[in-house]
């Protein structure tokens, strides 16, 4: 112990490496029993009271630094006693106070400080530290200590004050630090709200209010983490605590408001709006006439609008405070509320003009801070606008006046709840005031929106307007609703006004969610009888032309995937829409059944959160298996077009393939083990005879050939239908047991398949298949064996130059093998580098180079198939392991290579960066410049616009590169806006939006030696053929008009 | 503040329907996309006003039938609408529209912009002011007016779109 102590004695500072080590191992030593505190005090005896300040001051720091780290258990109420007394009596040793006040911190943390020693370091720092002499961390140690004293030993604190309260107030007095001052604020208001502050009122405000208005900004790289608001927030906190500060505050805060400092203003009204309710209608009324005038001023006037609704809020906290008076006090409410209603309907005599608005919001405001409010202003405005609204013959004005009947339907949902918002302490049969004018707003609004050839927006506010009471608590019977969706209804099918169509479907499919059995009743069999289901209607439809019927069909499809979502809803659509389907398949309507499979799909995306949709897999899949294996059998191959059915369309499939994936990957484990061996059953032994599928025997009779769809014999039309399989299998959780005795030749069986098809459907999906069986295998001695043998073997040679294998087979052996290896890195499994290894070697092959460098997009893009949704395994960090990986042997590779091979290096690159997560390509930009500066000047135009989207991120997020390399980029994107050959619309696009991003990021000083250069190329890009084009050209350059350096002022 | 000219002028919404869609047309590469009055229009109408927070478009002070566009002759021909006749910002409304259409618009046009005839009492003043190229030069000189002009023109970008 003796040595240490010597030793740290003699280091030179104590944040050395040397000093830290000797400190813990003094700390385990004591943890180890071998010695004690004691020991260390007595050895340090000499230094404690030795006659230099400095070696004091280290002795004691090294105590200090000990308690910081010392276990619980070594500090007894004995040793506590002893030690607090020694620091608190040293405290007067000025030079030593930073080491004693790390101490005592240290000291407050151990249980055994109890609350005596609390009183007694309060007392002891009170007398003997000049707190603000000291610097910041000293300081911090000092606000430390309070907040454990007052969080944990507050009672004896408040027993014993002698006077707390004034010596805090000197202990923060002049205090300048965030960090400090963040602290301090917080305690203030634990005092004010512990202490008896009656008598100290004037010093505490005092000593907090000189913080207001915050005018601190976080340096650059805001060391502290903490912000202007954070600061605002404690101490706003701190002057809404007592109503005691209101007599002072009041004055000041006024005084404020008239600053002319954005800020400043700001946060008075802030400020006033916390403090209003705290210091009550008696503090306010003497200066309501001064904040009426400049919160209204704040209102009419504001620049923008984040000022305008803070002077909003600050209007209805005082509106708000003056209600919550006793009775006689609401003379003072009345009459605040009339002067503000007199001045802002005196404005809304001409609602068409620029002040109706703020002043509608001003009323909104006033009715929503509190029921009395509501009623005053409601009572003393509305009649009067009704009338007015009569009245009025003008359209503009029209809708003036009812965006301002609107704004007490807003007020009123605010203040007393909505359906989607109920509040928790009304009545449940608690009515709107609104409700006395329930009938005229009815007939306002619907015939504002029923009214033809109007004022669209006229239109539209009556829209929203009767969308927003029906959310009212209490306010219409189910009947009136009913009514109201009617018009709706007819909105949506009939109005030719697009924007009045699409806010009736917004609003319907809204009043969905919470009116569903209205919506069942009045708007979903309207909706469904719209789309044809028999010969007839079909031939009716026929006078007017098909492209209206399919207009009209497309449109109530669409609507009706954002109606029916909830499950009383689905229930009714889906059996129609089946049927329907049935009418469609058997008319061979190509389009119709599209659009019917199409718009179940949608819905069934839209409801994943649903617990409803399991039930369908009994319902919707067999329904569609059946519809589309049935057609595949009947006749035979070589005449298979004489049988036509929707189900060989190929994109009609895919639909029903995405239905199939959203509903399997609804289901539990237990559900889908059963589904997934029925799917087996179908679809690898060729079983139709299920009850599952339900077949006919009539259909049966007509069955012509087996069924074999995993066959590369079967026709194409059974081949499509692996898609449904693999959808069924792929997007099974990783616990669901395949009905397959041995994997790996189920495996071995389908990458088979896939590598000799003439079916690309087939062979895809396939592929895919096996890797999403391979990605969730979780035998790992059979995955290692199988990955090993199969893929770097047999299915390696296939496509590696060296076999002698078919020339057919590279290419498709190639990217089966990508799919696999894809599934191995998802899951970060070691094998699938070794993989990725034989992928980059065909890069300088003269037949696949190009084709496995785009191949990176799946190797590293998202796939639909091997995703989280469909249980994949999935590792956090697959792509940052796989970019690690890759990145020296692509950069490696590009150094060696010819430029044609280059090329497909580079093509690799573009597929991983923008694949890979910011961060990743940002740690490792200085190696990848040079390369991405190349690849701008290769033709390559999916290369070229993917490299400058690389560079967009990079100049918003590391732009110190971008300034070192400006002067050789510059030159290339200008050559990149040109609309040469090579520079497709979508690289002209990319380059100018780059280009305009620059003076956003980059210094002034660098960029704008080019600003004369970019203007002057700029205008070639003005006259670009391309409209698109010409948009970023114009928005780039006034971008670079606009950009002439930091403002002087 | 000092006195505002027209404290509280009318406003009108402009319609939602007037927003460009992108047409297969415009996306395919190989098809010329003429330059026309809605696209010359879209520059303009999201221009604030010097006075207040809100755009010509939603003053009535720029209108799409108020934009003549000859792609082919290398023509446009802007009026615009003061808010009222004596409108003092006339002049430096049309040095706006004038300022943006030099920077956005290919050096082969000629623009003329003119006040529409009979919205303001100094109309010929106005329109020689703003069609006289030196006169335009010399008043973007003055480093005040031009600050003013480009505080005016950030806003354009937005191209009537609601949310800015």
């Amino acid at each position: 112990m003796e040595r240490l102590v010597r030793n740290y004695m003699v280091t030179s500072n104590d944040a050395t490496e040397e000093a830290k080590s000797i400190v813990s191992e003094i700390v385990s030593s004591i943890k180890s029993g071998q010695a004690t505190l004691i020991t260390l005090v007595q050895v340090l005896g000499e230094f404690l009271t030795n006659e230099d300040v400095t070696i004091r001051a280290k002795g004691t720091g090294l105590l200090s630094a000990v308690l910081a780290d010392c276990p619980q258990e070594q500090v007894n109420n004995a040793a506590i006693n002893v030690l607090v007394d020694f620091y608190c009596e040293r405290l007067s040793d000025t030079a030593s106070v930073p080491e004693l006040l790390q101490g005592i911190e240290s000291l407050t943390r151990f249980n055994a400080f109890h609350d005596e020693n609390s009183v007694k370091v309060a007392k002891s720092i009170f007398t003997s530290v000049n707190v603000q002499s000291f610097q910041q961390t000293t300081r911090h140690y000092v606000f430390q200590i309070f907040d454990r004293l007052l969080k944990h030993h507050l009672s004896a604190l408040k027993q014993a004050e002698q006077d707390f309260v004034i010596g805090f107030i000197q202990v923060m007095d002049g205090e300048k630090d965030p960090r400090n001052l963040l602290l301090a604020f917080s305690l203030v208001k634990l005092i004010i709200h512990e202490f008896d502050i009656s008598k100290r009122i004037e010093l505490l405000f005092e000593v907090t209010f000189c913080y207001f208005p915050i005018t601190f900004k976080p340096p650059p790289d805001d060391p502290y983490g903490i912000t202007a608001d954070d600061l605002k927030i404690a101490l706003r906190e701190c002057l809404s605590a007592t109503p005691y500060f209101a007599e002072l505050a009041m004055p000041l805060l006024i005084e404020k408001l008239t600053s002319s400092s954005g800020n400043a203003k700001k946060d008075s009204m802030e400020t006033l709006a916390s403090c209003a309710p705290v210091y009550g209608a008696k503090s306010i009324v003497p200066h309501l006439e001064e904040l009426w005038e400049y919160l209204r001023e704040e209102v009419v006037n504001a620049t923008d609008d984040s000022f305008e609704i803070i002077a909003l809020e600050a209007i209805k906290s005082v509106v708000a405070t003056l209600s919550s008076g006793i009775i006689n006090k609401m003379d003072h409410l009345q009459q605040f509320l009339k002067t503000i209603i007199t001045e802002c309907m005196e404005n809304l005599k001409e609602p068409e003009l620029k002040l109706a608005k703020p002043c509608g919001r001003i009323l909104m405001y006033c009715a929503m801070a509190s029921d009395p409010s509501f009623n005053i202003v409601m009572l003393a405005t509305l009649r009067v606008l009704i009338q007015q609204y009569k009245e009025s013959e003008l359209a503009t004005r029209k809708k003036g006046i009812l965006e301002v009947l609107r704004v007490f339907i807003t007020a009123s949902k605010n203040l007393y709840g909505s359906i989607e918002n109920p509040l928790q302490d009304l009545d449940a049969d608690f009515v709107t005031p609104l409700s006395s004018f329930k009938d005229v707003y009815i007939e306002i609004f619907s015939s504002a929106l029923l009214s033809q050839n109007e004022y669209n927006e006229l239109r539209l506010c009556g829209l929203l307007g009767l969308h927003d009471m029906i959310f009212l608590h209490q306010f219409f019977n189910d009947d009136e609703v009913g009514i109201i969706l009617q018009y709706f209804n007819r909105a949506v099918l009939e109005e030719t006004d697009q924007e009045i169509s699409n806010e009736a479907l917004k609003s319907l499919a809204n009043i969905a969610k919470y009116k569903s059995n209205i919506v069942l009743e009045v708007t979903l069999p309207v909706f469904l009888d719209i789309l044809p289901y028999d010969k007839d209607e079909m031939k009716i439809d026929n006078i007017h032309g098909m492209n209206l019927k399919k207009a009209n069909y497309v449109k109530t499809l669409d609507a009706l995937s954002e109606l029916a979502i909830e499950p009383i809803l689905f229930e009714a659509y889906v059996p129609q829409i089946l049927n329907k389907l049935d009418f469609a398949s058997a008319e061979i309507d190509l389009e119709y059944s599209e659009s019917l499979l199409q718009s179940l799909h949608n819905l069934l995306l839209k409801k994943t959160h649903h617990s409803d949709i399991s039930r369908y897999v009994d319902i919707i899949i067999p329904h569609l298996l059946t519809k589309s294996i049935g057609p595949s059998l009947y006749g035979n191959s070589d005449i298979e077009n004489t049988i036509q059915s929707v189900f060989f369309d190929k994109k009609v499939i895919k639909i029903v393939a995405g239905i199939i994936s959203v509903i399997t990957k609804n289901l539990n484990v237990s559900e889908q083990s059963i589904f997934i061996s029925q799917m087996f059953e179908i679809f690898v032994k060729g079983n139709l005879n299920l009850n599952y599928l339900g077949f006919s025997d009539q259909e049966k009779a007509l069955f012509s050939t087996t069924f074999y769809p995993l066959s590369v014999e079967s026709s194409s039309q059974q081949q499509n239908l692996t898609l449904l399989f693999t959808a069924a299998v792929g997007s099974c959780r990783k616990e669901v047991p395949y009905p397959s005795p041995n994997i790996s030749e189920f495996l071995s069986n389908l990458v088979e398949i896939s590598l000799n098809t003439k079916n690309e459907l087939q062979h895809h999906s396939l592929a895919q298949l096996a890797a999403s069986i391979l990605n969730k295998w979780n035998q790992e001695n059979e995955l290692n064996q199988f990955v090993e043998t199969k893929i770097l073997g047999e299915l390696r040679n296939h496509f590696a130059l060296s076999s002698t294998g078919n020339e057919v087979m590279r290419q498709p052996s190639l990217d089966i093998f990508i799919w696999l290896t894809k599934a191995l890195i998802l899951r970060t499994h070691l094998l699938g580098y070794r993989c990725v290894d034989q992928i980059t070697s065909q890069f300088n092959d003269p037949m696949l180079g190009k084709r496995a460098s785009e191949r990176f997009e799946v190797l590293i893009g998202e796939s639909d198939l091997l995703n989280k949704q469909s249980f994949a395994v999935v590792k956090t960090l697959h792509k940052q392991r796989f970019f690690n990986y890759c990145m020296p042997i692509l950069a490696e590779g590009f150094k060696l290579s010819s430029d044609e091979v280059k090329h497909n290096y580079l093509i690799a690159l573009s597929h991983l960066l923008r694949n890979i997560p910011k961060q990743v390509l940002l740690s490792e930009l200085p190696s990848l410049i040079t390369l991405l500066i190349h690849s701008l000047s290769l033709p390559d135009a999916e290369l070229k616009s993917s490299t400058i989207d690389t560079f967009y991120i990079i100049s918003a997020n590391a732009p110190h590169i971008i300034s070192e390399h400006i002067s050789s980029l510059i030159p290339l994107l200008l050559s990149s806006t040109k609309g040469d050959k090579g520079n497709t619309m979508r690289v002209r696009i990319s380059a100018l939006q780059c280009l305009g991003i620059l003076p956003n990021h980059i210094p002034f000083d660098v960029l704008f030696p080019f600003k004369s250069k970019i203007l002057r190329e700029l205008s070639a890009a003005l006259d670009d053929k391309k409209r698109l084009v010409r948009k970023q050209a114009v928005d780039c350059r006034n971008k670079w008009f606009l950009f002439i350096g930091p403002r002087t002022d | 503040m000092p006195e505002l000219i027209n404290a509280n002028p009318t406003i009108y919404t402009p319609s939602k329907k007037s927003h460009r869609v992108i047409t297969p047309e415009e996306e395919d590469e190989n098809i010329e996309d003429k330059i026309d009055s809605r696209e010359v229009f879209d520059l303009i109408r999201s221009i604030s006003d010097p006075e207040h927070p809100l755009t010509l478009e939603e003053l009535n002070v720029t209108q799409l039938e108020h934009v003549t566009v000859d792609d082919n002759n290398d023509r446009i021909v802007i009026e615009f609408t003061p808010t009222i006749p004596h409108c003092s910002m006339a002049t430096l409304i049309g040095l706006c529209i004038r300022v943006r259409l030099l920077r956005s618009l290919p050096e082969r046009f000629k623009v003329d912009i003119n006040v529409r005839k009979g919205t303001h009492q100094s109309e010929q003043a106005v329109n020689k002011q703003l069609n006289d190229k030196e006169r335009v030069a010399a008043a973007l000189e003055n480093t005040h007016l031009l600050e003013v002009v480009n505080q005016c023109l950030t806003t354009a970008n937005a191209r009537g779109n609601i949310d800015k």
